[in-house]
């Protein structure tokens, strides 16, 4: 009896504890929804009628057509689209080369390029403004794509390391035998068969260039102007009461996030905890 | 061939060795040469210690807070105990995949004084106003900023910690818990006796690498306040960008900038000494 009263109590306690984070979790984002649904008189008084049913399309309307906030955010589809293709390209390469050849510190190279990951990005953002500002390249679509595809790479290179690493030998000499270069083994055969990584690697560096604000605050955003930075610009551009407007430009930037993590939701897990944890 | 593949990551190494040079070069081309007297300025900087004691504090609160909460949600999701865990998993990782911009915009919104949300609820509802909720200086009131700031970091970083102890959880067999059980250990002897010492690899990994992430993000605060009220949620790594970015002391900035990858450098050593041989073995 008293045992079952302990259990009924734990599993209450579980199930308050889990729908109030729950809660926790979603009540920000769900406000400013809620806030991008309203018209946009409904912030002039005081208080402002969050519990009105009055609801409107009209906010995500202007945002997506008759403001710069589509331009924003389609050249920084286009930059995370094109850092996240170099990144996998060449970061799978070089994993490549580091998991079927054997050479001099091969381990000790390996572990540079994971510490390279932990250089902070406070740390070589004032460099980094002062190289390209040399080579004049500030404010480009490429430096953006640069250091964005640059700045995800050790841990594809890691990733996609245990990938080829799994993926047995014996494929490959199949292939020479028939006639393959190595070259052409490689993108037949091997590149292929790598595809859950490098779908995660791909979905990683995606992310990470979609997500930077750091960056293309400092090394751009007068010319190029990515839509994390837009959504600064758009909020003191409207200064006052316009909540509205930016809300709904903010909700628009969650949908390819909330699509991609529908969509690949393994791979998503894999790719962002950098294959720290597989499954 | 094999030249071909060495090539791009060697490219890449040199790519990120210009980075670090520049920090050398910088701080001697950038006017007069003046040895290490901004490293001897900085420890006379009250705004250094400022940032620090913040850093410290932000850091401290976001990493017990994730780490726990994380651990706590796994161990109920994983129990069993609670219908839709892959549901609510889901929902824990929202806050997570949410980009920094956005979920900045979504908590100043919350919180701001006259528009926000949940000042506008307290004015509605009485529960909220004698927990306290009621006030509306959430984001101005130097005195709790870096604190609130530190509640919206666990409320993005918590489903990290919920991933990498659900990885620990299910590395332990179920069979060690039937034994457990045989031999009659309760559920509180079970979770402290079985289960932590188990995890406690996968915590001290998640601690150590969640302390490094923490330590450096500075893109939500830098949205949200600013830094401001007067540096009251100035974490280091933001007073080092704002020192280089908003004040154009660059070279005092770089100097700051090494003392912050020094700091790194040590979490570095710890993180590849523990993670890297499981992560060898994995791979």
């Amino acid at each position: 009896m008293t045992n079952r009263k302990k259990r009924i109590i734990i599993k209450l306690l579980a199930y308050g504890f889990i729908i109030s984070w729950a809660v926790f979790s979603l009540f920000p984002l769900s406000t400013m929804f809620l806030t991008a649904l309203k018209p946009k008189n409904a912030f002039d008084q005081f208080p402002p009628s969050y519990f009105s049913t009055n609801l409107t399309l009209d906010n995500f309307k202007y945002v997506l057509f008759n403001s710069d906030w589509i331009k924003y955010y389609l050249d920084t589809i286009f930059i995370s689209t094109a850092a996240s293709i170099i990144a996998v390209l060449t970061g799978s390469l070089g994993a490549y080369a580091f998991s079927r050849y054997q050479f001099k510190y091969k381990r000790t190279i390996m572990v540079a390029i994971l510490a390279l990951q932990m250089i902070p990005v406070a740390s070589i953002v004032i460099p980094l403004y002062n190289m390209f500002a040399t080579i004049n390249m500030l404010d480009t679509y490429w430096v953006l794509i640069l250091i964005n595809a640059v700045g995800s790479m050790p841990l594809i290179i890691w990733l996609m390391n245990g990938y080829f690493s799994s993926i047995p030998k014996e494929l490959e000499e199949a292939a020479y035998i028939d006639g393959c270069s190595n070259m052409k083994a490689f993108w037949k055969v091997t590149f292929p068969l790598a595809a859950p990584g490098l779908a995660a690697s791909m979905i990683y560096a995606f992310v990470y260039a979609f997500g930077d604000y750091i960056i293309a605050k400092t090394l751009a955003g007068s010319r190029i102007i990515t839509y994390t930075v837009g959504l600064t610009l758009f909020s003191n551009q409207y200064e006052g009461m316009d909540i509205t407007l930016v809300s709904a430009a903010a909700f628009t930037a969650l949908v390819p996030i909330i699509v991609l993590f529908s969509i690949f939701h393994k791979y998503f897990i894999i790719g962002m905890t950098g294959g720290a944890l597989k499954e | 061939m094999l030249l071909g593949l060495m090539l791009f990551p060697l490219a890449w190494s040199f790519f990120t060795s210009l980075k670090s040079m520049s920090l050398f070069d910088l701080m001697m081309h950038s006017g007069e040469f003046v040895g290490f007297s901004n490293y001897a300025d900085i420890f006379q900087d009250s705004n250094f210690w400022n940032a620090l004691k913040n850093s410290l504090i932000y850091v401290g609160i976001s990493v017990i807070g994730q780490v726990a909460f994380g651990l706590l949600i796994a161990s109920i999701l994983h129990s069993k105990i609670v219908k839709f865990s892959g549901l609510f998993r889901a929902l824990f990782l929202i806050p997570w995949i949410t980009c920094s911009v956005v979920a900045a915009y979504s908590w100043i919104y919350f919180l701001d004084a006259n528009i926000g949300f949940l000042p506008t609820l307290s004015l509605n509802f009485a529960f909220l106003k004698a927990l306290g909720m009621d006030r509306r200086d959430w984001l101005t009131n130097p005195s709790i900023v870096i604190f609130v700031l530190s509640v919206i970091n666990i409320w993005k970083g918590t489903a990290f910690s919920m991933l990498m102890q659900s990885a620990g959880f299910q590395s332990i067999p179920g069979s060690v818990f039937e034994a457990a059980k045989v031999d009659g250990a309760n559920a509180i002897q079970r979770f402290f006796r079985i289960t932590i010492p188990i995890l406690s690899p996968f915590i001290l990994i998640n601690l150590v690498m969640t302390t490094m992430i923490t330590f450096n993000i500075y893109d939500m605060i830098l949205v949200i306040t600013g830094g401001g009220p007067a540096h009251a949620s100035e974490v280091l790594s933001l007073y080092v960008y704002n020192t280089g970015f908003v004040n154009g002391e660059i070279g005092y900035a770089a100097a700051l900038s090494m003392i912050l990858f020094a700091v790194n450098l040590i979490a570095t050593v710890f993180y590849l000494k523990y993670l890297n041989p499981r992560r060898g073995n994995n791979d």
